[in-house]
């Protein structure tokens, strides 16, 4: 059952006793809150995931609510909670939604050491993926959502999870995070996508969280094998073009970007130079997502 | 000893994957151009190293951290430090002065032509100083002080913890390697500006409060000096 | 006399490489190493068994197209300066 078969009141009613439940990925998430924003957010944003049975054994138990003491604050703030525990500052409570997609990405690279995770989006088309490593601001999101909705199924836009044995990408696909005027142009392009409402930051502008395609989700089971490794930037004004790239420097690149490179040692290593035998690696700049939709469609996997 | 793995490589071995080697050549060529530049010797061995770090140093306050969506809420109320060049080279500014106390670096005096308290940390000649003391604007003494103490500033080198191809000061200088107050207020806008910030927040925040120490952070510089968007990345942790 | 120059005892070494670059991973320091090809020969020499820098300048030589700039002595010892420092390789009196 998905989670769009449950009313409001009906995920309201678990995420403020025991817990709603959702498979995200290969993870299962509990998730527990009081707050309306996150709640209409997950039921906006997760209506294709999977609801568990609340028996069942969860990865993840996130919680965002209000200060457990009976403290006033000036201004509502709110908490992320990892099994019972708030490990960071408050944040204002019309920011539970990204506060949440924050905090279950932190929780996940923190702990899902069976993986190699790195900071990166990953999507696939016919079996072959792209992994696309990126600073923050280099454009990496709003290229990601822009494809999905083009022909290219998202696996994750934030964490590309590596499995150490097979050396798949596996799926992990959930709200697309955009920025600033990224939340229009996704509006313009992909006029299909669904979006949350705007979350204003006071430090770096507006926030707003792409639902993942739906064919994405039921394809959760489905991981995929790197053909490529893309280095995206946006730069004003810049043709769509792809430049090789050094297959060693973005072994270095993708060890960086890694939360978890040092813990997997040799065996890390190992997974990241055999993937890149049988990937191309590229530096990618652009500033129209039309033409990135059109380079992409044309890459071919490596013989 | 040992060495395992592949068979070590000879210098004809070709991989079995496409060989991306003469097309990045230009760009290695660049890379390699560059770090030079920085380090300041010619043709030094350049190795680029990726060092290890305990799991938890990867955390959100890091490059790769979550710039993405990233509710950082007031200032206040910032998960991760780190501050912006503008920060550190205004030291009267109450927080600059404390931030600087928690880095074993020092930012060295103002010219003593301008108040204590301004921001001028540019370095007067030997002979505006040796004029100063004719004229009677400054006391022997005052000069003899505020050489002293200018010795004492930390160099650009010294917080890269290696020598740079920052040139030295103009010959009739009191000191000769520039100060890292310098490279903020002579070198606006440059890699070192950048570099000199990224390594004092690392230096006064660490692993846990910025997301690099300033060992890893120095290793940093060195891995991805020249490379593209490594001044973009080092951006996005100011003012988090 | 020159002092020998030997890979850090105990080291394991795991290599990839992709046409003329090479990396290396230390299993000691967890660390990854993007080398030059000059660099990769002398630390592959030094595997083999200590050696003194004039003794691996000439080991690379020999093994180097000789219309291509080799490496000199004062590279060389920067290199493995270097490697020290990275914790690959010592000096034989250590």
């Amino acid at each position: 059952m998905k989670l769009s078969n449950l009313s409001y009141d009906a995920t309201a009613s678990k995420l403020t006793t025991d817990g709603l439940r959702l498979r995200t990925g290969p993870f299962i998430t509990s998730i527990r809150t009081h707050t309306p924003e996150l709640t209409a957010g997950l039921q906006l944003l997760y209506a294709d995931h999977i609801l568990k049975e609340d028996a069942e054994f969860a990865d993840f138990h996130i919680g965002v609510d209000r200060p457990r003491n009976l403290r006033r604050w000036l201004h509502p703030q709110i908490f992320f909670y990892f099994d019972e525990v708030a490990p960071f500052n408050p944040f204002p409570s019309e920011q539970a939604l990204p506060l949440f997609e924050w905090g279950l990405n932190w929780a996940i690279s923190q702990h899902a050491h069976q993986y190699l995770i790195i900071h990166a989006a990953v999507i696939e088309k016919d079996g072959h993926a792209v992994i696309m490593p990126a600073p923050p601001g280099s454009g990496k999101s709003t290229l990601c959502a822009g494809l999905v909705h083009n022909g290219w199924r998202l696996l994750s836009d934030e964490l590309t999870l590596l499995d150490l044995h097979s050396g798949q990408a596996i799926p992990l696909a959930r709200p697309v995070g955009l920025k600033n005027d990224s939340v229009e142009v996704i509006r313009h392009f992909a006029p299909q996508a669904t979006l949350s409402p705007m979350t204003v930051d006071t430090h770096k502008g507006a926030v707003a969280l792409m639902k993942p395609p739906a064919d994405s989700v039921e394809k959760s089971d489905q991981p995929a094998h790197p053909a490529w490794v893309i280095f995206p930037k946006y730069i004003a004004g810049a043709a769509a073009t792809l430049t090789p790239h050094s297959k060693a420097e973005a072994c270095i690149a993708l060890g960086d970007n890694a939360f978890n490179y040092s813990i997997h040692g040799v065996n890390g290593f190992n997974l990241l130079t055999n993937m890149l035998d049988h990937c191309d690696c590229y530096d990618f700049s652009y500033s129209n997502l039309s033409d990135a939709v059109s380079i992409f469609s044309q890459l071919e996997p490596p013989a | 000893m040992t060495t395992q793995g592949t068979q070590p490589p000879s210098s004809d071995q070709k991989s079995s994957a496409s060989d991306n080697a003469s097309s990045s050549a230009k760009e290695k060529g660049v890379h390699a151009s560059r770090r030079k530049l920085i380090t300041g010797l010619a043709a030094t061995p350049v190795i680029m190293t990726l060092a290890s770090r305990p799991a938890l140093a990867r955390n959100f306050c890091s490059i790769s951290g979550w710039g993405s969506v990233h509710p950082s809420g007031r200032p206040d109320d910032q998960l991760c430090n780190g501050r912006s060049p503008g920060f550190w080279r205004t030291y009267w500014s109450g927080p600059s002065e404390s931030a600087w106390k928690q880095t074993p670096f020092y930012q060295g005096p103002t010219n003593p032509f301008s108040s204590k308290h301004s921001d001028d940390y540019s370095i007067p000649t030997l002979g505006q100083l040796s004029t100063a003391v004719i004229d009677g604007i400054l006391t022997q003494a005052e000069v003899d002080t505020y050489i002293a103490d200018l010795t004492t500033a930390d160099s650009f080198d010294n917080l890269m913890g290696t020598p740079t191809a920052l040139p030295d000061n103009p010959i009739d200088m009191p000191i000769q390697r520039p100060t890292i107050m310098q490279v903020f207020w002579e070198h606006e806008g440059s890699d070192a500006f950048h570099y000199a910030a990224s390594l004092l927040n690392a230096a006064a925040w660490g692993e846990t409060g910025y997301g690099y120490s300033l060992a890893q952070m120095r290793t940093l510089i060195a891995t991805r000096d020249g490379t593209a968007g490594f001044i973009a990345d080092l951006e996005g942790l100011y003012d988090r | 006399m020159e002092t020998n120059w030997r890979l850090t005892p105990g080291s394991k070494l795991t290599w990839h490489s992709w046409g003329s670059e090479h990396l290396v991973f230390n299993e000691n320091s967890g660390a990854t190493h993007l080398l030059p090809l000059e660099a990769t020969k002398a630390l592959q020499s030094l595997a083999a068994e200590p050696q003194t820098i004039t003794q691996l300048h000439d080991a690379i030589l020999e093994t180097s197209d000789k219309s291509m700039p080799h490496p000199s002595t004062e590279w060389l010892e920067e290199l493995l300066k270097q490697f020290q420092q990275l914790g690959l390789s010592q000096l034989v009196s250590e």
